[in-house]
């Protein structure tokens, strides 16, 4: 609240007081007082006027600046009517009062909207579980019925398992806090899981694998760090040149801490669509010839790996490969504790 | 080897069963489900397969009560895949954990595993193999072949060690790179006939050939 902007609200009280004091001053004239009386008094007005009007001002000043400072640090800024001080004004009580209910009104609708979100996180996470069992029985029974479609139904199914699994992720990534366990893991063994559950995928694809990796454990949740590598991976069998396919797992010690680099011989990436390829639904021109991208599973590893502090990156020269980094912090979790 | 499957859902019981009896177990499925922990004690298999979502019993209880009476090995099976409900299970006394959709043959390796593990089937693994005076030792990376010898590298290793198991065996290449993957060598079909080459050039280098036969469109055959 500036000076200014207070004067200007008080434009009534100014022209009101103006005005009367025009008018005594006539009235006095006319009555023959001398004009040294009436100028005394219009001065001892106008004095009074300014003194009201500035601890006034001083008045509203440090209300509305304690309001002010109260919206700063509060988390919730829209709970600030809860913390607003009494007031002997009608017109803050007024407010204050009104504030209350359209605040009850909004938070309401909050509940409400919360409530029915989490009834359908719940759904989608009940019908994932649910619909692993139909996927398990056909893989059993496409196992044990020996047929020569067999591996390709298999490399189906892991398809539909991944992207099933990614539903799971995306409904659960709000609530990562809820559901992660740091321990300490062998990089090299999530890899080897990771492809071990995408055999049939890779083989049917003709992917090479390579790991580069000994002996190195960082500090981080397998699961969903298994799911992080899972995204990176369907990336680069999706865009994998028509001919070969090679997947090179990489990961070393850099300073303190570790890096994990994915390098496929894919098609890659355009130069200028590189910076965007994290965006929640971006799907770049390789998505889009293909018509298969929903530009959800690189946005959900960067989301997931931003929860569990770690950084991730990529490099490309089109038509060469697509790297994929991340870079483990050395226990930062423990640290913190 | 007795396996027990506690699993409701009926079909997926009938092809678990199914698949464990072509993998050479004897089966034996719980219809049942109020009592399944005496029924585990009467049976007394030599290991449990136990989905956690029973009907009425919690598979974690279960395992509980088990554990008073036995040590028989337990595997949990669930389609609730989260760290806390693995952590769960092996408080609960579970030896394994295997989350659906599982692979059928990642499911039998688990069964293997924990069956060696546990010290209910003596595994005994050949070292030295021998076909048509050829001798592979899967130790030393070695080949042998009257008197001479040639190292191989562990990929090529591994590759002789299938075809020898499969002698006279016409091995499907597929069959080949799922084998090679299940033992940490990823390579792809032309990756195979590269490799294939240098093992022949390696066993011309002991004055063997022809040892390897190549059927078009198969796959090969020692």
């Amino acid at each position: 609240m500036t000076a200014f902007a207070y004067l200007k609200d008080k434009i009534m009280v100014l022209l009101l007081n103006g005005i009367s004091l025009f008018f005594l001053s006539l009235y006095l004239l006319a009555t023959a007082s001398s004009s040294v009386t009436v100028l005394l008094i219009s001065l001892i007005w106008v004095v009074v006027l300014v003194v009201y009007l500035y601890i006034d001002y001083r008045g509203r000043k440090k209300y509305f600046d304690q309001i002010e400072e109260l919206m700063e640090n509060l988390d919730q800024p829209y709970l600030v009517q809860e913390f607003l001080g009494n007031s002997w004004r009608l017109s803050d009580q007024l407010y204050k009062d009104i504030l209350y209910r359209s605040n009850k009104a909004v938070i309401e609708q909050i509940y409400q909207l919360e409530d029915s979100q989490k009834e359908y996180r719940e759904f989608i996470e009940g019908w994932i579980h649910e619909v692993k069992l139909p996927i398990t029985g056909m893989r059993l029974a496409s196992h044990n019925s020996k047929q020569a479609e067999d591996r390709r139904i298999e490399a189906y199914l892991t398809e539909m398992e991944n992207l099933v699994e990614q539903a799971l992720f995306y409904a659960r990534s709000d609530q990562v806090y809820k559901d992660y366990l740091v321990v300490e893991t062998d990089l090299k063994q999530v890899i080897l899981k990771l492809v071990g559950k995408n055999k049939y995928l890779l083989i049917q694809n003709q992917m090479n694998v390579l790991i580069e990796c000994d002996e190195i454990s960082i500090m981080t949740d397998r699961k969903w760090l298994e799911f992080i590598l899972t995204q990176i991976l369907n990336n680069a069998i999706k865009y994998k040149k028509s001919n070969s396919g090679e997947i090179i797992f990489r990961a070393e010690p850099a300073g303190n801490s570790t890096r994990l680099t994915i390098r496929d011989a894919g098609i890659g990436i355009p130069p200028d669509e590189i910076g965007r390829i994290f965006e929640k639904g971006f799907t770049g021109s390789n998505g889009r010839e293909r018509e298969r991208s929903t530009g959800i599973g690189l946005y959900l590893c960067r989301k997931l790996c931003r929860k569990l502090e770690i950084q991730i990156g990529a490099e490309s020269i089109p038509d060469k490969y697509t790297e994929i980094y991340f870079i483990f912090p050395k226990n930062s979790y423990l640290s913190k504790l | 080897m007795k396996i027990m499957i506690v699993e409701d859902e009926k079909n997926i019981r009938e092809d678990l069963q199914v698949l464990l009896e072509s993998a050479m177990y004897e089966v034996v499925a719980a219809e049942q489900f109020d009592n399944i922990s005496e029924q585990i004690v009467r049976v007394q298999p030599d290991l449990v397969l136990l989905d956690i979502k029973l009907p009425g019993q919690n598979g974690r209880e279960i395992c509980q009560e088990v554990r008073r009476h036995t040590d028989i090995p337990i595997i949990f099976v669930t389609s609730d895949d989260d760290v806390m409900a693995e952590i769960k299970g092996m408080l609960a006394g579970g030896d394994d954990y295997i989350a659906k959709p599982y692979h059928p043959s990642l499911l039998l390796a688990r069964i293997a595993a924990v069956l060696k593990r546990t010290g209910r089937k003596p595994e005994e693994e050949q070292y030295v193999l021998e076909h048509r005076g050829v001798k592979l030792d899967i130790r030393t990376y070695k080949l042998e072949y009257q008197g001479q010898q040639v190292e191989v590298s562990k990929n090529e290793c591994k590759l002789l060690h299938y075809l020898f198991r499969r002698q006279g065996e016409v091995v499907p290449r597929l069959d080949l790179i799922e084998y090679l993957w299940d033992n940490e060598v990823f390579i792809d079909d032309n990756a195979l006939s590269v490799t294939v080459t240098r093992i022949r050039s390696k066993l011309e280098e002991i004055s063997v050939t022809d040892f390897i036969e190549t059927k078009r469109g198969a796959g090969y055959r020692i």
